[in-house]
Protein backbone atom coordinates (compact mmCIF):
# COMPACT_ATOMS: atom_id res chain seq x y z
CA UNK A 1 0.00 0.00 0.00
CA UNK A 2 1.30 3.30 -0.80
CA UNK A 3 2.71 4.82 2.16
CA UNK A 4 2.76 8.54 1.73
CA UNK A 5 -0.94 8.32 1.44
CA UNK A 6 -1.41 6.43 5.00
CA UNK A 7 0.97 8.65 6.48
CA UNK A 8 -1.05 11.81 5.94
CA UNK A 9 -4.29 10.08 6.46
CA UNK A 10 -2.92 10.06 9.76
CA UNK A 11 -1.85 13.51 9.26
CA UNK A 12 -5.01 14.75 8.80
CA UNK A 13 -6.55 13.36 11.64
CA UNK A 14 -4.00 14.82 14.18
CA UNK A 15 -4.64 17.98 12.58
CA UNK A 16 -8.69 17.85 13.06
CA UNK A 17 -7.75 16.96 17.17
CA UNK A 18 -5.63 20.35 16.98
CA UNK A 19 -8.62 21.89 14.76
CA UNK A 20 -11.40 20.68 17.67
CA UNK A 21 -9.24 21.81 20.29
CA UNK A 22 -8.60 25.26 18.39
CA UNK A 23 -12.37 25.50 17.78
CA UNK A 24 -13.19 25.17 21.53
CA UNK A 25 -11.00 27.68 22.34
CA UNK A 26 -11.56 30.46 19.73
CA UNK A 27 -15.03 29.87 21.09
CA UNK A 28 -14.29 30.17 24.87
CA UNK A 29 -12.02 33.16 24.17
CA UNK A 30 -14.66 34.91 21.89
CA UNK A 31 -17.36 34.27 24.43
CA UNK A 32 -15.62 34.81 27.89
CA UNK A 33 -12.77 37.31 26.94
CA UNK A 34 -14.33 39.01 23.84
CA UNK A 35 -17.79 38.80 24.97
CA UNK A 36 -19.06 38.35 21.73
CA UNK A 37 -22.62 36.34 21.33
CA UNK A 38 -22.16 32.59 20.18
CA UNK A 39 -25.08 30.23 20.51
CA UNK A 40 -23.78 27.14 22.73
CA UNK A 41 -25.68 24.14 21.58
CA UNK A 42 -24.59 24.22 17.96
CA UNK A 43 -21.05 24.38 19.05
CA UNK A 44 -20.64 21.78 21.44
CA UNK A 45 -22.64 19.18 18.86
CA UNK A 46 -20.23 20.42 16.23
CA UNK A 47 -17.03 19.59 18.67
CA UNK A 48 -19.17 16.09 19.66
CA UNK A 49 -19.53 15.26 15.74
CA UNK A 50 -15.93 16.39 14.85
CA UNK A 51 -14.61 13.66 17.49
CA UNK A 52 -16.64 11.17 16.76
CA UNK A 53 -15.65 11.47 12.94
CA UNK A 54 -12.32 11.46 13.68
CA UNK A 55 -12.89 8.09 16.11
CA UNK A 56 -14.46 6.45 13.32
CA UNK A 57 -11.55 7.21 10.54
CA UNK A 58 -8.80 6.02 12.63
CA UNK A 59 -10.86 2.58 12.75
CA UNK A 60 -11.35 2.36 9.76
CA UNK A 61 -7.65 3.60 8.50
CA UNK A 62 -6.52 0.99 10.97
CA UNK A 63 -9.12 -1.59 10.08
CA UNK A 64 -7.70 -1.01 6.14
CA UNK A 65 -4.14 -1.30 7.16
CA UNK A 66 -4.62 -4.55 8.46
CA UNK A 67 -6.12 -6.53 6.12
CA UNK A 68 -3.78 -5.15 3.98
CA UNK A 69 -5.78 -5.62 0.25
CA UNK A 70 -4.85 -4.20 -2.60
CA UNK A 71 -8.19 -1.87 -3.24
CA UNK A 72 -7.31 -0.53 0.64
CA UNK A 73 -5.57 2.64 -1.19
CA UNK A 74 -9.03 3.59 -3.02
CA UNK A 75 -10.61 3.46 0.69
CA UNK A 76 -7.61 5.51 1.91
CA UNK A 77 -8.51 7.94 -0.66
CA UNK A 78 -12.07 7.85 0.11
CA UNK A 79 -11.72 8.23 3.67
CA UNK A 80 -9.89 11.22 2.91
CA UNK A 81 -11.95 12.83 0.50
CA UNK A 82 -15.04 11.83 3.21
CA UNK A 83 -13.36 13.44 6.20
CA UNK A 84 -12.26 16.83 4.01
CA UNK A 85 -15.56 17.36 2.82
CA UNK A 86 -16.78 16.71 6.18
CA UNK A 87 -14.78 19.48 7.50
CA UNK A 88 -16.00 21.49 5.05
CA UNK A 89 -19.65 21.23 6.16
CA UNK A 90 -18.73 21.24 9.66
CA UNK A 91 -17.02 24.42 8.95
CA UNK A 92 -20.03 25.52 7.08
CA UNK A 93 -22.15 25.30 9.94
CA UNK A 94 -20.17 26.22 12.93
CA UNK A 95 -19.43 29.83 10.78
CA UNK A 96 -23.42 29.84 10.32
CA UNK A 97 -24.15 29.90 13.97
CA UNK A 98 -21.22 32.55 14.26
CA UNK A 99 -21.82 35.27 11.80
CA UNK A 100 -21.63 33.64 8.62
CA UNK A 101 -19.76 35.73 5.95
CA UNK A 102 -18.29 38.18 8.77
CA UNK A 103 -16.91 35.43 10.91
CA UNK A 104 -12.78 36.19 9.89
CA UNK A 105 -12.49 32.55 9.78
CA UNK A 106 -14.17 31.97 6.05
CA UNK A 107 -10.49 32.20 5.62
CA UNK A 108 -10.09 29.02 6.86
CA UNK A 109 -11.82 27.25 3.76
CA UNK A 110 -8.40 27.81 2.29
CA UNK A 111 -6.99 25.74 4.40
CA UNK A 112 -9.04 22.64 3.56
CA UNK A 113 -7.93 23.41 -0.05
CA UNK A 114 -4.43 22.95 0.45
CA UNK A 115 -4.61 19.91 2.23
CA UNK A 116 -7.35 18.35 0.01
CA UNK A 117 -4.39 19.79 -3.17
CA UNK A 118 -1.57 17.65 -0.66
CA UNK A 119 -3.49 14.94 -0.69
CA UNK A 120 -5.19 13.97 -3.72
CA UNK A 121 -5.31 14.39 -7.52
CA UNK A 122 -5.75 17.46 -9.06
CA UNK A 123 -9.58 16.88 -10.32
CA UNK A 124 -10.31 15.84 -6.92
CA UNK A 125 -9.21 19.20 -5.39
CA UNK A 126 -10.70 21.61 -7.60
CA UNK A 127 -13.86 19.40 -7.39
CA UNK A 128 -13.61 20.02 -3.13
CA UNK A 129 -12.80 23.42 -3.45
CA UNK A 130 -16.20 24.10 -5.70
CA UNK A 131 -18.27 22.11 -3.12
CA UNK A 132 -16.65 24.52 -0.67
CA UNK A 133 -17.40 27.57 -2.39
CA UNK A 134 -20.92 26.50 -3.37
CA UNK A 135 -21.53 25.71 0.95
CA UNK A 136 -20.15 29.28 1.95
CA UNK A 137 -22.13 30.70 -1.33
CA UNK A 138 -25.36 28.96 -0.76
CA UNK A 139 -25.19 29.91 2.98
CA UNK A 140 -24.52 33.45 1.96
CA UNK A 141 -26.90 33.65 -0.44
CA UNK A 142 -29.34 32.24 2.03
CA UNK A 143 -28.70 34.40 4.94
CA UNK A 144 -28.92 37.20 2.56
CA UNK A 145 -32.45 36.62 1.13
CA UNK A 146 -33.67 35.98 4.73
CA UNK A 147 -34.34 31.97 4.02
CA UNK A 148 -32.07 30.87 6.82
CA UNK A 149 -31.73 33.36 9.70
CA UNK A 150 -28.13 34.89 10.13
CA UNK A 151 -26.54 34.91 13.54
CA UNK A 152 -24.68 38.42 13.97
CA UNK A 153 -21.64 38.32 15.95
CA UNK A 154 -22.55 40.69 18.71
CA UNK A 155 -19.54 42.96 20.18
CA UNK A 156 -17.13 42.09 17.17
CA UNK A 157 -18.97 43.05 13.89
CA UNK A 158 -20.96 46.62 14.37
CA UNK A 159 -22.56 46.56 10.98
CA UNK A 160 -23.92 44.17 9.08
CA UNK A 161 -22.25 43.26 6.40
CA UNK A 162 -24.18 39.66 5.14
CA UNK A 163 -26.72 41.88 3.46
CA UNK A 164 -24.54 44.54 1.82
CA UNK A 165 -24.45 43.50 -1.89
CA UNK A 166 -21.14 44.97 -3.06
CA UNK A 167 -19.06 43.63 -0.05
CA UNK A 168 -20.22 40.57 -0.78
CA UNK A 169 -19.82 40.75 -4.44
CA UNK A 170 -16.18 41.86 -4.01
CA UNK A 171 -15.58 39.32 -1.29
CA UNK A 172 -17.15 36.64 -2.81
CA UNK A 173 -14.86 37.53 -6.46
CA UNK A 174 -11.83 37.71 -4.29
CA UNK A 175 -12.56 34.37 -2.45
CA UNK A 176 -13.42 32.38 -5.44
CA UNK A 177 -10.35 33.95 -7.28
CA UNK A 178 -8.04 33.20 -4.55
CA UNK A 179 -9.46 29.23 -3.49
CA UNK A 180 -8.42 28.36 -7.25
CA UNK A 181 -5.71 30.13 -7.60
CA UNK A 182 -4.42 28.81 -4.17
CA UNK A 183 -5.51 24.94 -5.50
CA UNK A 184 -3.48 25.37 -8.47
CA UNK A 185 -0.24 26.35 -7.21
CA UNK A 186 -0.09 23.96 -4.26
CA UNK A 187 -1.36 21.47 -6.45
CA UNK A 188 1.75 22.47 -9.16
CA UNK A 189 4.22 22.35 -6.41
CA UNK A 190 3.10 18.68 -5.25
CA UNK A 191 3.23 17.26 -8.40
CA UNK A 192 6.69 18.71 -9.08
CA UNK A 193 7.75 16.87 -5.33
CA UNK A 194 5.87 13.65 -6.49
CA UNK A 195 7.98 13.62 -9.86
CA UNK A 196 11.16 14.21 -7.83
CA UNK A 197 10.38 11.64 -4.77
CA UNK A 198 9.42 8.92 -8.07
CA UNK A 199 12.81 9.97 -9.47
CA UNK A 200 14.84 10.07 -6.00
CA UNK A 201 12.74 6.35 -5.05
CA UNK A 202 14.07 5.53 -8.59
CA UNK A 203 17.25 6.20 -8.99
CA UNK A 204 17.62 4.31 -5.39
CA UNK A 205 16.39 1.51 -6.14
CA UNK A 206 19.39 1.53 -9.21
CA UNK A 207 21.65 2.03 -6.43
CA UNK A 208 21.54 -0.49 -4.65
CA UNK A 209 21.05 -2.92 -7.57
CA UNK A 210 24.18 -1.65 -8.40
CA UNK A 211 25.94 -1.97 -5.25
CA UNK A 212 25.19 -5.57 -5.30
CA UNK A 213 26.80 -6.04 -8.49
CA UNK A 214 29.82 -4.15 -7.55
CA UNK A 215 29.78 -6.32 -4.67
CA UNK A 216 30.08 -9.56 -5.95
CA UNK A 217 32.69 -8.39 -8.44
CA UNK A 218 34.71 -7.31 -5.86
CA UNK A 219 34.28 -10.14 -3.87
CA UNK A 220 34.89 -12.70 -7.42
CA UNK A 221 38.48 -10.68 -7.95
CA UNK A 222 39.06 -11.28 -4.65
CA UNK A 223 38.54 -15.07 -4.18
CA UNK A 224 40.37 -15.68 -7.90
CA UNK A 225 43.03 -13.11 -6.89
CA UNK A 226 43.81 -14.58 -3.92
CA UNK A 227 43.34 -18.31 -5.11
CA UNK A 228 46.37 -18.10 -7.63
CA UNK A 229 48.89 -16.52 -5.83
CA UNK A 230 47.91 -18.72 -2.66
CA UNK A 231 48.46 -21.82 -5.19
CA UNK A 232 51.93 -20.75 -6.15
CA UNK A 233 52.78 -20.12 -2.87
CA UNK A 234 52.18 -23.07 -1.85
CA UNK A 235 53.68 -24.64 -4.46
CA UNK A 236 57.05 -22.91 -4.30
CA UNK A 237 57.15 -23.70 -0.89
CA UNK A 238 57.24 -27.39 -1.40
CA UNK A 239 60.15 -26.63 -3.41
CA UNK A 240 61.51 -24.46 -0.66
CA UNK A 241 61.08 -26.67 2.23
CA UNK A 242 63.09 -29.73 -0.08
CA UNK A 243 59.89 -31.78 0.30
CA UNK A 244 60.57 -33.37 -3.45
CA UNK A 245 64.36 -33.49 -2.39
CA UNK A 246 67.39 -31.71 -2.46
CA UNK A 247 68.02 -28.72 -4.80
CA UNK A 248 71.67 -27.50 -5.73
CA UNK A 249 72.55 -24.60 -4.78
CA UNK A 250 71.79 -22.40 -7.78
CA UNK A 251 68.28 -24.18 -8.09
CA UNK A 252 68.03 -23.34 -4.08
CA UNK A 253 68.50 -19.74 -4.86
CA UNK A 254 66.08 -19.03 -7.49
CA UNK A 255 63.32 -20.98 -5.53
CA UNK A 256 64.23 -18.89 -2.73
CA UNK A 257 64.11 -15.26 -4.85
CA UNK A 258 60.71 -16.89 -5.95
CA UNK A 259 59.68 -17.54 -2.63
CA UNK A 260 60.61 -14.09 -1.36
CA UNK A 261 58.59 -12.48 -4.46
CA UNK A 262 56.10 -14.34 -3.85
CA UNK A 263 55.29 -13.13 -0.09
CA UNK A 264 55.66 -9.71 -1.08
CA UNK A 265 52.97 -9.71 -3.89
CA UNK A 266 50.96 -11.88 -1.64
CA UNK A 267 51.05 -9.12 1.19
CA UNK A 268 50.63 -6.38 -1.40
CA UNK A 269 47.52 -8.26 -2.69
CA UNK A 270 45.80 -8.40 0.71
CA UNK A 271 46.63 -4.66 1.22
CA UNK A 272 45.28 -3.79 -2.14
CA UNK A 273 42.21 -5.83 -1.64
CA UNK A 274 41.81 -4.87 1.71
CA UNK A 275 41.65 -1.07 0.73
CA UNK A 276 39.59 -1.10 -1.99
CA UNK A 277 37.31 -3.59 0.12
CA UNK A 278 36.98 -0.92 2.80
CA UNK A 279 36.44 2.33 0.03
CA UNK A 280 33.95 0.18 -2.06
CA UNK A 281 32.07 -1.81 0.33
CA UNK A 282 32.13 0.92 3.44
CA UNK A 283 30.80 -2.52 5.54
CA UNK A 284 31.63 -1.53 9.41
CA UNK A 285 30.26 -3.89 11.98
CA UNK A 286 30.90 -1.78 14.94
CA UNK A 287 30.09 -2.52 18.34
CA UNK A 288 32.17 -2.17 22.12
CA UNK A 289 35.26 -4.20 22.38
CA UNK A 290 38.19 -4.80 24.78
CA UNK A 291 41.18 -2.17 23.72
CA UNK A 292 43.06 -3.42 26.41
CA UNK A 293 42.73 -6.73 25.68
CA UNK A 294 42.92 -6.04 21.13
CA UNK A 295 46.65 -4.30 22.04
CA UNK A 296 47.73 -7.45 24.83
CA UNK A 297 47.03 -9.83 21.62
CA UNK A 298 48.71 -7.92 19.07
CA UNK A 299 51.84 -8.03 21.37
CA UNK A 300 51.68 -11.71 21.45
CA UNK A 301 50.79 -12.58 18.34
CA UNK A 302 54.15 -10.28 17.61
CA UNK A 303 56.66 -12.11 19.91
CA UNK A 304 58.02 -13.86 16.76
CA UNK A 305 59.52 -11.27 14.97
CA UNK A 306 60.60 -9.35 18.28
CA UNK A 307 62.17 -12.30 19.64
CA UNK A 308 64.25 -12.11 16.30
CA UNK A 309 65.67 -8.90 16.97
CA UNK A 310 65.87 -8.86 20.73
CA UNK A 311 63.33 -6.09 20.86
CA UNK A 312 61.10 -5.56 24.06
CA UNK A 313 57.92 -4.18 23.94
CA UNK A 314 57.40 -1.87 26.67
CA UNK A 315 53.27 -1.44 27.43
CA UNK A 316 51.75 1.56 29.60
CA UNK A 317 47.87 1.25 29.69
CA UNK A 318 46.27 3.56 32.15
CA UNK A 319 44.10 1.66 34.29
CA UNK A 320 40.69 3.26 33.65
CA UNK A 321 41.27 2.17 29.86
CA UNK A 322 39.13 -0.76 28.57
CA UNK A 323 35.80 -0.86 25.66
CA UNK A 324 35.94 1.43 23.06
CA UNK A 325 33.37 1.21 20.20
CA UNK A 326 34.70 0.73 16.58
CA UNK A 327 35.07 -2.09 14.59
CA UNK A 328 37.32 -4.39 15.83
CA UNK A 329 39.10 -6.28 13.20
CA UNK A 330 39.79 -2.47 11.52
CA UNK A 331 41.30 -1.42 14.59
CA UNK A 332 43.11 -4.30 15.92
CA UNK A 333 44.68 -4.32 11.87
CA UNK A 334 45.72 -0.70 12.73
CA UNK A 335 47.37 -1.43 16.13
CA UNK A 336 49.01 -4.32 14.11
CA UNK A 337 50.26 -1.93 11.19
CA UNK A 338 51.80 0.35 13.87
CA UNK A 339 53.05 -2.07 15.94
CA UNK A 340 54.53 -4.11 13.19
CA UNK A 341 56.19 -1.24 11.60
CA UNK A 342 57.83 -0.45 14.74
CA UNK A 343 59.58 -3.77 15.23
CA UNK A 344 60.36 -3.42 11.35
CA UNK A 345 61.93 -0.04 11.51
CA UNK A 346 63.82 -0.76 15.16
CA UNK A 347 67.44 -1.85 14.86
CA UNK A 348 68.12 -5.27 16.63
CA UNK A 349 68.40 -4.65 20.56
CA UNK A 350 66.09 -1.46 20.41
CA UNK A 351 62.47 -1.79 22.88
CA UNK A 352 59.26 -0.20 21.62
CA UNK A 353 57.11 1.76 23.78
CA UNK A 354 53.21 1.31 23.85
CA UNK A 355 50.94 3.95 26.26
CA UNK A 356 47.41 4.04 26.06
CA UNK A 357 45.51 7.25 27.78
CA UNK A 358 42.67 7.78 28.88
CA UNK A 359 41.19 11.29 27.64
CA UNK A 360 37.69 11.79 28.73
CA UNK A 361 35.96 10.97 25.18
CA UNK A 362 38.82 9.86 23.95
CA UNK A 363 41.68 7.15 23.85
CA UNK A 364 45.24 8.44 22.90
CA UNK A 365 47.35 5.59 22.18
CA UNK A 366 51.39 6.13 21.35
CA UNK A 367 53.51 3.32 19.33
CA UNK A 368 56.99 4.74 20.16
CA UNK A 369 60.28 3.48 18.11
CA UNK A 370 63.74 4.36 18.22
CA UNK A 371 64.73 3.77 14.65
CA UNK A 372 65.62 5.10 11.45
CA UNK A 373 62.85 7.65 11.55
CA UNK A 374 61.11 9.58 9.18
CA UNK A 375 63.16 12.69 7.33
CA UNK A 376 61.22 15.55 7.66
CA UNK A 377 59.71 16.58 4.55
CA UNK A 378 58.55 13.30 4.09
CA UNK A 379 56.36 12.81 7.41
CA UNK A 380 53.44 14.89 5.50
CA UNK A 381 53.61 11.82 2.58
CA UNK A 382 53.69 8.52 4.57
CA UNK A 383 49.87 8.46 5.03
CA UNK A 384 49.37 8.64 0.55
CA UNK A 385 48.65 5.26 -0.70
CA UNK A 386 51.88 3.06 -2.12
CA UNK A 387 54.09 6.03 -0.43
CA UNK A 388 56.99 4.77 1.06
CA UNK A 389 59.87 7.02 2.87
CA UNK A 390 62.83 7.12 0.80
CA UNK A 391 65.15 5.65 3.36
CA UNK A 392 63.01 2.54 4.40
CA UNK A 393 63.04 1.74 0.21
CA UNK A 394 67.03 0.99 0.17
CA UNK A 395 66.45 -0.76 3.97
CA UNK A 396 63.68 -2.48 4.01
CA UNK A 397 62.05 -3.86 0.94
CA UNK A 398 58.87 -6.03 1.39
CA UNK A 399 56.90 -2.56 2.63
CA UNK A 400 53.71 -2.19 0.46
CA UNK A 401 53.42 1.32 1.15
CA UNK A 402 49.57 0.45 1.83
CA UNK A 403 49.81 -0.44 5.59
CA UNK A 404 49.24 3.62 6.66
CA UNK A 405 47.15 4.37 3.99
CA UNK A 406 44.46 1.98 5.16
CA UNK A 407 44.93 2.93 8.63
CA UNK A 408 44.37 6.43 8.14
CA UNK A 409 41.16 5.60 6.36
CA UNK A 410 40.28 2.93 9.23
CA UNK A 411 40.81 5.66 11.94
CA UNK A 412 39.43 8.45 10.15
CA UNK A 413 36.30 6.04 9.18
CA UNK A 414 35.87 5.53 13.36
CA UNK A 415 36.04 9.68 13.67
CA UNK A 416 39.19 9.07 15.19
CA UNK A 417 42.87 11.02 14.01
CA UNK A 418 46.17 9.38 13.31
CA UNK A 419 49.58 11.07 13.37
CA UNK A 420 53.01 11.25 13.99
CA UNK A 421 55.92 12.71 15.36
CA UNK A 422 59.47 12.07 13.48
CA UNK A 423 63.16 12.46 14.15
CA UNK A 424 65.25 11.16 11.67
CA UNK A 425 67.78 8.76 13.09
CA UNK A 426 66.10 9.39 16.06
CA UNK A 427 62.94 6.96 16.03
CA UNK A 428 59.13 7.37 15.34
CA UNK A 429 55.99 8.07 17.57
CA UNK A 430 53.29 7.67 15.89
CA UNK A 431 50.01 8.88 17.72
CA UNK A 432 46.13 7.35 17.71
CA UNK A 433 43.59 9.13 18.95
CA UNK A 434 40.04 7.16 19.21
CA UNK A 435 36.63 7.83 20.52
CA UNK A 436 35.06 5.52 23.53
CA UNK A 437 31.94 5.96 22.31
CA UNK A 438 29.64 6.10 19.30
CA UNK B 1 52.36 -44.21 15.61
CA UNK B 2 49.81 -43.86 13.58
CA UNK B 3 49.49 -41.02 11.08
CA UNK B 4 46.14 -38.46 11.78
CA UNK B 5 44.07 -38.86 8.35
CA UNK B 6 42.72 -35.90 6.94
CA UNK B 7 40.87 -35.16 3.77
CA UNK B 8 41.18 -31.64 2.00
CA UNK B 9 38.68 -30.61 -0.65
CA UNK B 10 39.11 -27.43 -2.21
CA UNK B 11 38.95 -26.73 -6.27
CA UNK B 12 42.24 -25.61 -6.89
CA UNK B 13 44.06 -28.68 -8.01
CA UNK B 14 47.48 -27.30 -7.41
CA UNK B 15 46.91 -25.83 -3.79
CA UNK B 16 45.60 -30.22 -3.44
CA UNK B 17 48.87 -31.01 -4.80
CA UNK B 18 50.82 -28.48 -2.65
CA UNK B 19 49.45 -29.23 0.29
CA UNK B 20 48.85 -33.12 0.19
CA UNK B 21 52.85 -32.89 -0.15
CA UNK B 22 53.42 -30.32 2.80
CA UNK B 23 51.16 -32.33 5.33
CA UNK B 24 52.26 -35.52 4.39
CA UNK B 25 56.07 -34.31 5.15
CA UNK B 26 53.90 -33.40 8.51
CA UNK B 27 53.41 -36.89 8.86
CA UNK B 28 50.11 -37.35 8.19
CA UNK B 29 48.09 -39.31 5.73
CA UNK B 30 46.20 -37.29 3.13
CA UNK B 31 43.67 -37.54 0.55
CA UNK B 32 42.58 -34.92 -1.66
CA UNK B 33 39.07 -33.83 -3.63
CA UNK B 34 38.25 -31.53 -5.75
CA UNK B 35 34.82 -30.97 -5.14
CA UNK B 36 31.67 -31.86 -2.50
CA UNK B 37 30.63 -34.73 -4.38
CA UNK B 38 33.61 -36.09 -4.60
CA UNK B 39 34.46 -35.82 -0.95
CA UNK B 40 31.82 -37.29 0.18
CA UNK B 41 32.65 -40.49 -1.43
CA UNK B 42 35.74 -40.33 -0.12
CA UNK B 43 34.62 -40.01 3.30
CA UNK B 44 33.06 -42.88 3.41
CA UNK B 45 35.82 -44.95 2.46
CA UNK B 46 38.63 -43.05 3.91
CA UNK B 47 37.23 -41.89 7.53
CA UNK B 48 39.33 -38.80 7.83
CA UNK B 49 40.48 -37.12 11.67
CA UNK B 50 40.06 -34.09 10.11
CA UNK B 51 38.48 -32.09 7.23
CA UNK B 52 40.13 -29.47 5.26
CA UNK B 53 37.24 -27.41 3.42
CA UNK B 54 36.99 -25.11 1.32
CA UNK B 55 34.03 -22.58 1.15
CA UNK B 56 34.23 -21.27 -2.63
CA UNK B 57 34.04 -23.52 -5.22
CA UNK B 58 31.17 -24.75 -7.42
CA UNK B 59 28.99 -22.07 -5.82
CA UNK B 60 30.08 -19.34 -3.28
CA UNK B 61 28.51 -21.39 -0.14
CA UNK B 62 29.47 -24.95 -1.29
CA UNK B 63 31.84 -25.79 1.34
CA UNK B 64 28.71 -23.92 3.62
CA UNK B 65 26.68 -26.40 2.34
CA UNK B 66 28.53 -29.37 2.41
CA UNK B 67 29.67 -28.90 6.04
CA UNK B 68 25.88 -28.70 7.13
CA UNK B 69 25.46 -32.14 5.65
CA UNK B 70 28.45 -33.27 7.40
CA UNK B 71 26.98 -31.80 10.58
CA UNK B 72 23.74 -33.29 10.05
CA UNK B 73 25.18 -37.17 9.43
CA UNK B 74 25.75 -38.94 12.52
CA UNK B 75 28.72 -40.31 11.06
CA UNK B 76 30.75 -37.38 10.88
CA UNK B 77 29.29 -34.98 13.13
CA UNK B 78 31.82 -35.20 15.32
CA UNK B 79 34.41 -35.13 12.80
CA UNK B 80 36.88 -32.00 13.38
CA UNK B 81 36.60 -29.54 10.05
CA UNK B 82 38.81 -26.15 9.21
CA UNK B 83 37.11 -24.06 6.77
CA UNK B 84 39.17 -22.00 4.58
CA UNK B 85 38.48 -19.52 1.88
CA UNK B 86 40.85 -16.89 -0.21
CA UNK B 87 38.23 -14.20 1.43
CA UNK B 88 39.98 -12.43 4.20
CA UNK B 89 37.26 -12.22 7.63
CA UNK B 90 36.15 -9.00 6.80
CA UNK B 91 35.51 -8.89 3.71
CA UNK B 92 32.82 -11.33 3.33
CA UNK B 93 29.94 -9.96 2.00
CA UNK B 94 26.99 -12.40 2.42
CA UNK B 95 29.19 -14.84 3.93
CA UNK B 96 30.04 -13.52 7.50
CA UNK B 97 26.78 -14.28 9.16
CA UNK B 98 27.85 -17.61 7.99
CA UNK B 99 31.24 -17.91 9.22
CA UNK B 100 30.15 -16.41 12.30
CA UNK B 101 28.20 -19.52 12.59
CA UNK B 102 31.07 -21.93 11.68
CA UNK B 103 33.20 -20.33 14.59
CA UNK B 104 30.57 -20.82 16.67
CA UNK B 105 30.01 -24.71 16.28
CA UNK B 106 32.51 -27.34 18.05
CA UNK B 107 35.54 -28.49 16.51
CA UNK B 108 35.71 -26.28 13.50
CA UNK B 109 37.67 -23.65 12.75
CA UNK B 110 37.65 -20.68 10.34
CA UNK B 111 40.97 -19.63 8.47
CA UNK B 112 42.12 -17.45 5.65
CA UNK B 113 43.56 -19.49 3.16
CA UNK B 114 47.02 -18.17 2.24
CA UNK B 115 50.68 -19.52 1.06
CA UNK B 116 51.80 -19.66 4.98
CA UNK B 117 51.53 -23.00 6.25
CA UNK B 118 51.35 -21.68 9.51
CA UNK B 119 47.97 -21.13 10.15
CA UNK B 120 46.88 -24.23 8.83
CA UNK B 121 49.50 -26.37 11.26
CA UNK B 122 48.42 -24.55 14.09
CA UNK B 123 44.32 -24.78 13.05
CA UNK B 124 45.14 -28.75 12.61
CA UNK B 125 47.12 -28.84 15.92
CA UNK B 126 44.19 -27.47 17.97
CA UNK B 127 41.52 -29.26 16.39
CA UNK B 128 43.37 -32.92 16.58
Amino acid sequence: MNLRIVRLAYWLIRLRWFAILGIFIAYYLAKHSLHITISDLPVYIIILLLILLNVLSISFLKYLQKSQIRKSLKNVKRIINFQISTDLIVLTVLLHYSGGVENPFIIYYIFHMIIGSIMLTTKESFVQTSFALLLLGSMTFLEYSGIIQHYPLQGFITSNMYNNLTYLACTGFIFISTSYFVVYITRTIIKQSEKHEAAYLLANAKLKQKDKIKNEYVMRITHDIKGHITAIQRCISVLNEKLTGPLNSQQEEFVNRAHKRIQILNKFISDLLSITNRKLLQKTEKKYFSLKNSIEEIIKMSENSVQEKNIGIIKNIEASVDNIYGEQSSIEEVLSNLIQNAIKYSPAGKNIFINVWDKQENVLIEVIDNGMGIPEYEIPLIFNEFYRASNVKTEIKDGTGLGLAISKYIVENHGGKIWVDSIENLGTTFYLLLKKEE
Amino acid sequence: MNKNKILIIDDDVDLLASTKLFLESKNFEVETAINSKIGLGILKSFHPELIILDIMMDTNLEGFNFLNELKSDDNFKETPIIMSTGMAKSIGVNMRAAIEEVDSLPKTKFIDKSGDWEELLQAIKELL
